[in-house]
């Protein structure tokens, strides 16, 4: 997905940057980055409008769609000169009504064409996502192109509320990540034939799978290790980042036992991802 | 068409994506669904076709392999079910859990790994 920018009349710069001040922690090679394809005939009420969409540190690459088109925020790398851009190659987005999302494992670049383009410093993420788990963001990318019967055998597109209830899910992951006092590995991530989206983590006989399913949407967990009495599994419906911590915690640090013990509060109703 | 009696020793091919195949090599049980809204996962019953006509008109797909015996022991029905273009096409029927799902991915083989 290749977007050209247009000038801004007003500024008369080729695209505007976002972000108003220098913060005090400033991270060398980091700029946050508005990129416009086109503007609105009205520029000034749009411009009114915008204000700093900063990638923080458990959305790296996270933007609102403040105009009605073809805009998009992301972190750029300045290693270069302020005049290259390169659009990531695999940018991808999740649209509802009021947000997009784009996720990139990219350090784009200034394009060569553009001039005249000034960037200002914002704040940056405290941390680079892992790579892994960046890997893994971008596959949900891939999984919300999939045409119908994208697997040869019937398949549904990939609905897109799994995909913001998965990359809910990650953000949940990534938070996580901060504050649990184990090292949370990153997750092997798959489509599901039936629109949906399954995130795994396994080692050896221990397995950890959160299954995120369309019509009606859910979210559910299947845990199983082999403990010395037999195969043990755990499985039911996940609702709450505290659950899915229990249950990271027992794949990173429990024992087989110790999942038969695990027992989540029901939420009595939605989410809490 | 005859309907062919599935044995439990005959192999059976299950077309999947490189999306599926995890770095060590293993197939990910996302590969091993039913069909939307189905009880059936369809497969192609190996004694009656190849691997590389199982994709031959799929050619970002590779090919897994398991035996009837392993679905059956799952409590999947495995039934030979030939259509016009595909006289190996086979269902393997029943409901799959996520524990149903993994057993089968842990019981394939890649027999033609996918492109990537």
């Amino acid at each position: 997905m290749r977007r050209r920018p247009t000038m801004n009349p007003q500024t008369k710069m080729d695209f505007c940057v976002i972000g108003n001040s220098r913060p005090p922690k400033f991270e060398e090679g980091w700029r946050i980055v508005k990129y416009g394809e086109e503007y609105p005939t009205n520029v000034s009420s749009c411009f009114l409008q915008e204000r700093a969409v900063v990638a923080s540190a458990v959305t790296p690459f996270e933007s609102t769609d403040l105009f009605s088109i073809g805009n998009v925020t992301f972190v750029t790398s300045g290693t270069s000169s302020d005049m290259n851009v390169e659009i990531p190659e695999i940018p991808w987005f999740i649209n509802d009504k009021t947000n997009r999302t784009i996720v990139f494992n990219h350090r784009p670049r200034l394009p060569q064409e553009l001039t005249g383009a000034s960037c200002v410093y914002a704040a940056l993420p405290r941390w680079n996502i892992m790579a892994q788990l960046n890997q893994a963001f971008q596959s949900i990318g891939r999984f919300a192109r999939f045409p119908e019967n994208w697997d040869s055998y019937d398949a549904k597109a990939i609905d897109s509320e799994c995909i913001s209830r998965g990359v809910s899910i990650f953000k949940g992951l990534v938070k996580l990540r901060s504050v649990a006092e184990v090292q949370i590995p990153a997750p092997f991530v798959a489509p599901l034939s039936t629109g949906g989206i399954q995130i795994e983590w396994e080692e050896g006989e221990r397995y950890l799978e959160v299954s995120i399913t369309p019509d009606p949407l859910s979210v559910d967990y299947f845990a199983t290790d082999k403990a010395r009495e037999g195969q043990l599994t755990l499985e039911g419906s996940l609702r709450s980042t505290s659950a899915l911590k229990e249950l990271l915690t027992w794949f990173v640090i429990g024992t087989a036992e110790d999942l038969a013990q695990l027992a989540f509060e029901e939420l009595s109703e939605g989410w809490a991802f | 068409m005859k309907i062919e009696e599935i044995l439990n020793e005959d192999e059976l091919y299950r077309r999947f994506l490189d999306v599926w195949l995890k770095d060590d090599g293993s197939i990910s049980s996302a590969a091993f669904q039913n069909t939307s809204h189905t009880d059936v996962m369809s497969v192609d019953l190996a004694r009656l076709t190849t691997p590389e006509k199982t994709v031959s008109q799929y050619p970002t797909c590779g090919v897994a392999g398991f035996l009837a015996d392993l679905a059956r022991r799952l409590e999947q029905r495995v039934l030979h079910d030939p259509i016009p273009d595909n006289i190996a096409h086979s269902n393997v029927k029943g409901q799959k859990t996520s524990g149903t799902r993994k057993k089968l991915a842990k019981g394939s083989t890649v027999i033609l790994p996918p492109p990537r």
